[in-house]
């Protein structure tokens, strides 16, 4: 190339090849702060001369890209719905806990002045207060079961109504994101700022649910739920469906009609899904056979007894028809409930035997409970005990899974992220290198100018 | 060396350099630096007493002269962007200077 009109065609591809430099530039230093920026670069390819007496045609723009790293991508998603399934845990958990209370102020308390009360009766069998007491404080021992049997219920359906929460979010975000699919299909200028906004969906879906992600050949993403059931596929989104099932009411989740609620482990919904269905439920299951154990040793002496009429002792808590149900159901027995007198104290039906009462305040210390390996009291704090055991191994998880998310987190940054210190390195190298060249500019100025004056 | 194959070799190495100042490439530029080096010392003392058309000189000496400015241009860029993005610069020992007044716009110079 030669000529004045060829160095104008050069220098004006060398502009533009140049502003496209800088506009990445200052793309990565305006998207610092950015969350999901990945940082950009420029291939440069240079233009061939035309012809053997010339420098070349310049330099054009190859492409402009994102530094990305699908592994660490990848791993980061794995390890956001871990954080996410651990903190819903966590947040259920923390819950249950709440609504067991403090030690000596729960059910165990109330198990406690029961037994008290018994005592109290012992030492004086045929005093009224004393069996009001008895009754007063069974009822308080019912009432605590029933509250925290009602507590644990509403913790489920708390849980249950995040659930329904989080489907729509997750519905939303796997239609954007096959929305994203479609644009980035059609191809255009703004590429890598819908590839990122399609990497901050897919991370949010991540939070959202264990899904997978499928990177195909044509750039798009693929996305399943469960057992590979297709949330995204290309340009097309498919619905998470949530609708209330029998016999609980709760949400179950189906994908294409298919029940796939047991299948999502992952992320927030998963962890929501465990507490609702399986840690909740084996609370309650304890929770239940506690109080049927007890209602049924209570029974079983009451019933030896005899009443301050001298007749044969009842029920003292109404009868429960099964464990399941049991801690929500126990109630003192309506006939005992309406009259104290029917408190079977007696042994052998005397006036003043107190055999029966000493016998149900003994209880206190024996080992009648969890097959016969725990007082009441035990039986309880074992009880309480594995719920503040789950909460802590929850908590743990959580915080070496959020460990594990910063550690990556940096990783990605260090490949995809803005370096402020990056950038202005690679400006003040340019700087000195161009100022190297710019040396010889005065020679080569002050030679054309003697030239010149030769010519002119 | 005669004074054309010197503006040859000159324009040449200006379009190198200014081929590497496109291309955003530090790297690239400082590798410039050894050709325009001996080209300006080859022009500076160029045989002046050999024949030539004077109006061949002459505009080879005018599109010379736009290479520097484009050369010019293209390297002053840098400089621009930087002070008018970051609060600071760098000392030649590699520490951080403060910079107390930045310009609020990036000059145009192409």
């Amino acid at each position: 190339m030669s000529g004045l009109f060829a160095s104008l065609t050069s220098a004006s591809n060398a502009l533009n090849a140049q502003r496209a430099g800088l506009e990445v530039v200052g793309q990565n230093l305006a998207n610092v702060n950015t969350v999901g920026y990945t940082r950009r670069v420029v291939d440069f390819a240079e233009l061939p001369p035309a012809d053997a007496f010339s420098a070349g045609r310049g330099v054009e723009v190859l492409q402009i890209r994102s530094l990305r790293d699908l592994y660490i991508e990848g791993r980061l998603r794995r390890e956001q719905q871990g954080v996410a399934h651990d903190t819903a845990v966590v947040q259920g958990l923390s819950d249950v806990e709440g609504a067991i209370g403090v030690p000596g102020s729960s059910v165990d308390g109330k198990i406690d002045s029961f037994f008290t009360a018994f005592s109290t009766l012992a030492n004086d069998v045929t005093s009224a207060p004393a069996r009001d007491g008895v009754v007063a404080q069974g009822k308080a021992l019912a009432q605590a079961f029933n509250d925290l049997a009602a507590r644990l219920v509403e913790s489920q359906q708390n849980a249950d109504t995040a659930i329904g929460g989080a489907v729509d979010q997750l519905n939303q975000l796997a239609a954007k994101v096959a929305q994203l699919n479609d644009q980035i299909g059609a191809g255009g200028p703004g590429l890598e700022a819908l590839r990122d906004e399609r990497d901050v969906a897919l991370a949010k879906l991540s939070d959202l649910a264990g899904v997978d992600v499928i990177q195909r050949p044509d750039g798009l993403v693929d996305v399943t739920i469960g057992q590979g059931h297709a949330l995204v596929i290309g340009a097309s989104s498919f619905t998470l469906d949530a609708s209330p099932a029998a016999p609980s009411g709760f949400l179950r989740l189906s994908s294409g009609g298919a029940d796939i609620t047991s299948q999502i482990t992952g992320g927030r919904i998963g962890g929501l899904l465990s507490v609702r269905d399986s840690v909740i439920p084996g609370y309650q299951a304890n929770l239940d056979q506690l109080a049927f154990d007890f209602a049924g040793q209570v029974n079983a002496l009451h019933q030896t007894g005899f009443d301050a009429t001298g007749a044969p002792g009842g029920n003292f808590f109404a009868p429960l028809a099964g464990v399941a149900g049991a801690a929500a159901s126990l109630s003192v027995d309506p006939n005992v409930a309406a009259n104290s007198a029917l408190v079977a104290a007696s042994g052998t039906g005397a006036a003043g035997d107190n055999g029966i009462a000493r016998a149900i305040a003994s209880l206190r210390d024996a080992k009648v409970m969890a097959g016969g390996t725990a007082t009441a009291a035990g039986a309880w704090a074992q009880f309480a005990y594995k719920v503040g055991l789950d909460v802590s191994t929850a908590q743990s998880s959580m915080q070496t899974r959020g460990s594990i998310v910063q550690q990556l987190q940096q990783l990605r940054d260090q490949a995809s992220g803005v370096s402020m210190d990056e950038e202005a390195a690679h400006l003040m190298q340019f700087q000195r290198a161009y100022e190297a060249n710019a040396r010889y500019f005065s020679t080569i100025v002050q030679t054309i100018d003697t030239l010149m004056k030769m010519v002119e | 060396m005669t004074t054309p194959d010197a503006i040859i070799r000159v324009r040449a190495a200006l379009e190198t350099l200014a081929g590497a100042l496109e291309s955003w490439r530090p790297d690239d530029v400082l590798a410039a630096e050894a050709q325009i080096a001996t080209a300006a010392r080859a022009f500076s003392t160029s045989d002046t007493g050999t024949p030539f058309d004077p109006d061949v000189l002459r505009r080879d000496l005018i599109e010379t002269r736009a290479l520097i400015a484009r050369c010019r241009s293209l390297g002053a860029v840098a400089s621009d962007v930087e002070a008018a993005i970051f609060p600071a610069s760098y000392g030649a020992t590699g520490a951080r200077l403060r910079r107390v007044d930045l310009p609020s716009t990036v000059a145009a110079r192409t």
